[in-house]
């Protein structure tokens, strides 16, 4: 790639509770654009955002956000240095104790000493954004859940960060919620220049906005490159995954030591 | 026989780990410059969660366990032609023991428990990693108010426990039983200790508050995120928090008096 990367991975491995999850990738984060993660369920693609954020320690390899190496931090650093990354959740992860507008009010107050009125001015900014400008005073368990990811979106622009992370921002949406979010993502990174990384495996909506694009299984990255180029690999993992076959090289079934006559 | 002995060796291994990493977290939560404008808030409000809204049941329970000792006290004493003693006995039995034990048994069950559950409910629903990724540090924001919270709150409410504990002693002993009201108090006063048995007191509902917020919290902060972790971190809090008060009573006890 010959542009500018925001963040660059090299040479890492990461293993948990003894299950090797990554081994040996190197990817790169292009600034101010869009990049899709892409992989089964379960190849532990939220770890990685858990690992570029800090909040996991590689075995052994780097992250770089913006040349800094994230892992060699001190504590304090780490913090300063997470003020200008955010992350969108699964599930959200609004504050239970709070309303939708004390939400995306917290980073503010926690990071800036803006006067109040400032503070209304930017939340409300924020929620228009995402259309949510109307809930701003709704409990976030009065918010479904497009709405709830919704607001945790506002949340996590309200400090105007360099990146987001999305974990799997379309799991679990109605088509209409999704081409919103799809949409908002979308006008997030042109309006804004937000780096925006998205984890999923939604793969026909990810492909409609990403420019570049990794597909990640089995510890390593398997295919690389714009969303064309993707779609029309001839490798046959990532054909199988884009196309979403039932057959091919990944199997059904999990792998196991006896067969299945052995063991009934 | 080996794997026995090697089990035995993991949970020894695992209890040691896990003192450790509760060690880490309660330094990371208190060590670092306060900031008031933020801070301040946030600790008022946890003492009145873990302290006001605690002061019903103290009160209640302190004015029974009082009124049962005038009882009980009174007529033991009887046979002795001791009911004069009766105000000393239910003072010193409160003030040194029961005040701070008990209080710290009730704040484990009431306050600790709930703090172990919302801590865990927390981590489960990612909200302790969103805070952390919004470059805030959990620790700081919310163990650290809480763990002053009870820390500043668990003396105050044994102080209140004994006091409504002699009141109850005093309203069986005296306004019931008819022994005089002169008698109770002077001898009362005359055995009670400013330093000695109030002053102790007070440092062992302080070392009591330390333990039981500190199990509390640290249950919470490493159970693991499902239902039936919290669940288990609960009752993990009351076991522990209560096994650890009376332990660390009588080791107060045998060193203070």
């Amino acid at each position: 790639m010959s542009e500018e990367s925001l963040i660059k991975i090299s040479n890492l491995s990461f293993s948990y509770y003894g299950h090797q999850i990554y081994d040996g990738i190197d990817m790169e984060i292009p600034k101010g654009k869009i990049t899709a993660i892409l992989g089964p369920s379960g190849t532990g693609k939220t770890t990685l955002l858990r690992l570029i954020g800090g909040q996991l320690t590689p075995d052994q390899g780097e992250v770089l956000f913006d040349g800094i190496n994230v892992h060699a931090l001190k504590r304090a650093k780490l913090y300063e240095l997470r003020k200008r990354m955010s992350m969108l959740f699964q599930s959200g992860a609004l504050f239970t104790d709070m309303d939708v507008f004390e939400n995306v009010a917290f980073p503010l107050r926690e990071h800036t000493r803006l006067p109040e009125t400032l503070i209304r001015d930017i939340v409300l900014m924020k929620l228009e954004a995402v259309g949510l400008r109307a809930a701003a005073h709704y409990a976030p368990q009065e918010l479904s859940g497009g709405m709830a990811r919704r607001a945790a979106l506002a949340r996590a622009i309200a400090l105007d960060p360099d990146l987001i992370m999305y974990d799997e921002p379309f799991v679990g949406q109605d088509p209409i919620t999704m081409g919103v979010l799809v949409k908002l993502i979308s006008d997030l990174n042109s309006s804004l220049g937000i780096t925006s990384l998205i984890v999923t495996h939604d793969v026909t909506e990810v492909l409609s906005i990403a420019h570049y694009v990794y597909i990640l299984a089995s510890g390593k990255v398997i295919g690389r490159g714009t969303p064309d180029e993707v779609r029309h690999s001839n490798d046959p993992r990532v054909k199988q995954f884009i196309n979403g076959d039932f057959d091919g090289p990944y199997a059904f079934h999990m792998r196991t030591e006896r067969s299945y006559l052995e063991e009934l | 026989m080996i794997s026995f002995i090697g089990s035995i060796g993991r949970w020894g291994l695992g209890k040691v780990t896990s003192l450790g990493r509760s060690t880490i977290m309660l330094c990371h939560a208190l060590i670092g410059r306060p900031d008031i404008r933020k801070h301040f808030p946030l600790l008022v409000k946890e003492i009145h969660f873990i302290g006001v809204q605690s002061i019903i049941i103290i009160i209640v329970s302190g004015l029974f366990i009082g009124m049962v000792l005038g009882l009980q006290g009174f007529n033991i004493l009887k046979d002795f032609m001791a009911t004069g003693s009766l105000g000393t006995l239910v003072a010193l039995a409160i003030i040194r023991e029961l005040g701070p034990v008990v209080t710290a048994l009730l704040y484990a069950g009431r306050a600790g428990s709930a703090l172990t559950a919302e801590i865990g409910q927390l981590k489960a629903s990612e909200q302790l990693s969103s805070m952390e990724m919004m470059a805030v540090d959990p620790l700081r924001r919310i163990i650290s108010p809480r763990f002053w919270a009870g820390v500043i709150s668990m003396p105050i409410l044994s102080m209140m426990f004994c006091l409504i504990g002699i009141y109850g002693g005093k309203l069986v002993g005296v306004d019931w039983l008819g022994l005089d009201d002169g008698i109770y108090w002077s001898g009362m006063q005359s055995s009670v200790d400013l330093v000695d048995d109030i002053g102790c007191m007070v440092i062992k509902a302080f070392v009591f508050a330390i333990a039981c917020t500190w199990i509390a919290l640290f249950n919470g902060y490493d159970c693991m995120p499902t239902s039936a972790g919290i669940s288990n971190a609960t009752t993990a809090t009351v076991v522990q928090s209560s096994l650890a008060v009376l332990g660390l009573d009588f080791v107060l006890t045998a060193l203070m008096f």
